[in-house]
């Protein structure tokens, strides 16, 4: 693997033989003194949903800027669809920005074929594929509305239209879920299914990491300038330990010493992910949750057995997996995680329970 | 190019073919049209104003004058006649110089005016002219007489010939009259009757040395050109009188004071008969002060629309979706292509109405082939067009620059001032360079490459030394290239910054490595 940031890097995905439709090879951004992008290599492959996950201010936005050939790069390579600029395979790729506009007296239908024209499609192509887009996303009514008349809702559609009409093989999608109400976020992550499907890339950019959780095949995370993984979410939690998640009003400690686990933490019921009244008395009989860290191999039921043989009454044992948000916040967060050294106390785990 | 092509036609529909702009064109025809009918209109709504004379003397300087106040009314009606024969001549049938003399367009001289006068006027006029003319003459329409001599009423008149009214007296009289308190009679009339405009009173000893002076008596303290027409006609009068005096009499003094004299303007760069100065040179001549100022106009209206434009793309975050489909040079040559176009739509369709106008209503006028012939067909409007379009690209790139590092014309105030002065500076020099163009003012704003565009224009029908001009002009290529070059540059590097609009921001970002 290239150019390797000073955390974790997994490998690209071994299953995907393809060569990469977006390529970045240690690519810099400094604005000044200021150093927006650091040295970042990725991947990005055929016909995948690639996440760009990263915090505020992590240089999401530059690097796609970058990939998209709108900034030219401080340092650093970017090979685009097998070109070395964006702009010359422009009708290629739709881009919907992070900052949403249109052109406010401009009709719906107008909009996206202009924005396909400029794209290569031909004037009267480019005003049928408007009319079609418009009314396969329920905006049949408004093709002739000025875009001034819509509702936010209604012209953030009519831009990712505009990004789709000239029908691109790589769409790169920067925070398309904001703004959007529930309906609208799953009717979008229909469309981004949909267009993968089709055969198309996505790349998409986020920090609402049940999207990504949801759609990505893979993933980057970025944070300050850097990047801190790049693979997919199995990959990406085969770096962290097991856990367990247990719940008990008995005393715990002797199972420190059952065998497999490395480190128990008692965690409140808001971070165990799950609430209630009942949990919040505070007396000797009141439940307390309690999260294991598990050494890779450990067999839960013999630590189930363990418990049992010493007199502990488990009202929970649950096998939890790693979510992406713990994932996301150990790897962008300050202190980056390093493989063995991960102490999530955060909650919204995604939970198993155990056989 | 195709891109540009479509960013360029985007612009230009936007505002082109918008309901203002649409309406715009269909009504200025329409406008024109109202506002000629409306100056005709307000010309025959001015109404015929009346005067008295009371004239003590006994010198008869009242008909004098009303004589000379009429005299200047010809002047006016055969001014309009020479030109309404100009226009409407029909050159296939005959020159101007072959409609028989007085009625031929000729210098307005006292024998053509009493020949005028001798021969029928106006009627005559017709029935002479009429074979020539390819419209029928009953369409001209002489101005109305604004004067009029009011006769004095009875009692006055009669107070007048006994000589027994003093002048407060005849004043005390006819001050209702002024005061537009009482209306004249008219006679034959019925009816309200009219308003006396003005009295003139010619006192007994008027002329004399040292002695009294006329009055001029008017509500109308504006008005003031039958004050003027008064004067003068008085001053004839007493001119006269002392030519008599002298022993000449009234036709040899007329002869004196209205002799003109001929004098005809050559070019020292032609010869013989090329080498007079004609309408097609001073068309040339003129041609590049009206460019001069198009361009001053269309770079205030064209460079607010590229600002506006802008700062619209930027601050409704369209720009980075138009920047991922085009390169920043593409977007910024598409807007000046684009409302550049705007701008010239408006004189395009005045020049084509012209020229067709030119072609078929006035096929056969001399004065609109020659107006063609300089503005379409002489060499001259394509070095006007070069220096033009060099002028409009410098001044419109500030305009862009600016709009693309502003979130609002607030935050572009802080430029729009600065471009502003520098646009308009040469302004009050450009009188001289027109006056004098080959000058020193006339050299020095060659050489500033703002104002090359503009000196050249001016200069160019005046053969200016052509080193001086080439020099200028790949001097201003090469600054205006690296210029626009430097706007090119903040205007990309502008368009997606999120620094705040000032004038630090914006040489930062015309630097090498900026910070956005």
């Amino acid at each position: 693997m290239r150019g390797k940031a000073n955390v974790l890097i997994t490998n690209s995905p071994s299953s995907n033989s393809l060569a990469p439709i977006v390529s970045l090879e240690n690519v810099e951004k400094s604005y000044g003194a200021f150093r927006a992008v650091n040295n970042v290599s990725f991947d990005v492959f055929p016909k995948e949903i690639f996440g760009f996950l990263g915090p505020n201010g992590a240089g999401k936005t530059s690097t796609l800027r970058m990939l998209l050939d709108i900034i030219q790069p401080s340092k650093g390579q970017v090979m685009v669809l097998g070109s070395n600029s964006a702009i010359s395979v422009r009708h290629k790729i739709g881009y919907l920005p992070e900052e949403r506009g249109l052109y406010r007296k401009m009709k719906a239908v107008d909009t996206i074929a202009y924005f396909a024209r400029l794209r290569g499609v031909p004037g009267k192509e480019a005003k049928r594929r408007a009319y079609e887009l418009l009314e396969e996303f329920g905006l049949g009514d408004f093709a002739r509305s000025k875009n001034e008349a819509m509702s936010k809702g209604m012209a953030q559609k009519v831009q990712l239209l505009a990004t789709l009409a000239h029908k691109p093989e790589l769409l790169i999608l920067d925070e398309p879920f904001s703004g959007l109400d529930p309906i609208n976020q799953h009717v979008l992550e229909a469309l981004i299914r949909r267009l993968r499907d089709e055969g198309r890339t996505v790349i998409f950019s986020t920090h609402v990491m049940e999207h990504a959780e949801r759609l990505c095949d893979r993933f980057l995370i970025l944070a300050k300038g850097e990047k801190r993984f790049e693979g997919t979410l199995h990959e990406a939690r085969d770096l962290f330990p097991p856990k367990l998640l247990l719940r008990t009003s008995d005393d715990i400690s002797p199972l420190e010493n059952a065998p497999g686990i490395l480190n128990i933490v008692e965690v409140s019921i808001e971070q165990s992910g799950e609430g209630g009244p009942s949990h919040h008395l505070h007396s000797d009989f009141a439940q307390r949750d309690f999260e294991c860290e598990l050494e890779r191999g450990a067999d839960v039921q013999m630590i189930l057995k363990f418990a049992f043989e010493r007199g502990i009454a488990l009202t929970r044992f649950e096998h939890a997996r790693t979510s992406l948000h713990d994932i996301f916040v150990s790897l962008a967060g300050d202190e980056p995680h390093t493989p063995g050294a991960v102490h999530s106390k955060k909650g919204n785990q995604n939970k198993e329970v155990a056989a | 190019m195709r891109e540009t092509a479509l960013i360029a036609w985007r612009e230009y529909k936007q505002y082109v073919f918008s309901r203002g702009f649409i309406l715009l064109i269909a009504l200025a025809p329409i406008g024109l049209f109202a506002l000629a009918f409306l100056m005709g209109a307000l010309e025959n709504s001015i109404p015929q104003r009346h005067y008295m004379i009371i004239d003590q003397s006994d010198k008869n300087y009242a008909d004098q004058v009303e004589d000379y106040v009429g005299r200047l009314e010809d002047q006016r009606v055969i001014a309009a006649w020479d030109q309404f024969v100009t226009i409407n001549q029909n050159v296939e049938l005959g020159e101007e110089s072959d409609i028989p003399e007085p009625f031929a367009p000729d210098a307005l001289s006292a024998q053509r005016l009493h020949a005028f006068r001798a021969k029928g006027g106006v009627e005559a006029a017709k029935r002479t002219a009429e074979p020539f003319l390819r419209v029928d003459p009953e369409n001209f329409i002489p101005p109305r007489a604004r004067y009029k001599r009011h006769p004095l009423p009875e009692p006055l008149r009669q107070a007048a010939q006994a000589k027994k009214f003093s002048a407060d007296q005849y004043l005390d009289y006819l001050r209702p009259y002024l005061l537009d308190e009482k209306s004249l009679p008219v006679k034959g009339e019925g009816g309200d009757g009219v308003t006396l405009f003005a009295v003139l009173i010619i006192p007994a000893d008027f002329g004399e040395d040292g002695k009294s002076d006329a009055q001029y008596w008017s509500r109308n303290l504006v008005d003031v050109e039958l004050k003027d027409d008064f004067s003068l006609g008085l001053n004839r009068a007493l001119q006269l009188q002392l030519a008599a005096n002298r022993g000449l009499n009234k036709r040899t003094y007329e002869e004196i004071v209205t002799s003109i004299a001929s004098l005809e303007e050559f070019r020292p760069d032609r010869e013989n008969e090329d080498a007079a100065l004609n309408l097609k040179d001073r068309i040339e001549t003129g041609l590049p002060a009206v460019m001069t100022y198009f361009l001053f106009i269309l770079i205030f209206s064209v460079g607010h629309l590229l600002l506006t434009n802008t700062i619209e793309e930027r601050s409704n975050k369209i720009v980075e979706m138009l920047l991922s489909s085009v390169t920043a040079n593409q977007l910024m040559l598409g807007k000046l292509l684009g409302i550049g176009a705007v701008g010239l739509t408006i004189p395009a369709i005045g020049a084509t109405f012209a020229l067709i106008s030119g072609l078929t209503l006035f096929a056969d006028n001399q004065i609109a082939s020659q107006i063609i012939s300089s503005l379409f067909l002489s060499p001259l409007v394509w070095v006007y067009l070069f220096y033009f379009l060099c002028g409009y690209v410098i001044f419109a790139m500030m305009y862009l620059a600016v709009g693309a590092i502003s979130n609002s014309l607030q935050d572009a105030q802080t430029f729009i001032g600065p471009i502003t002065l520098i646009v308009l500076a040469p302004l009050p020099l450009m009188v001289l360079v027109f006056q004098d163009p080959n000058g020193l003012v006339a050299s020095i704003m060659t050489w500033i490459p703002f104002y090359t565009p503009y000196a050249v224009m001016l200069r160019a029908a005046s053969d200016p030394p052509l080193w001086e001009i080439i020099g200028a002009t790949i001097f201003m290529l090469v600054f205006g290239g690296f210029f626009i070059a430097l706007m090119g540059r903040i205007f990309r590097r502008g368009l997606l910054s999120s620094s705040p609009t000032s004038l630090s921001a914006f040489l930062r970002l015309a630097g090498s490595n900026p910070k956005s």
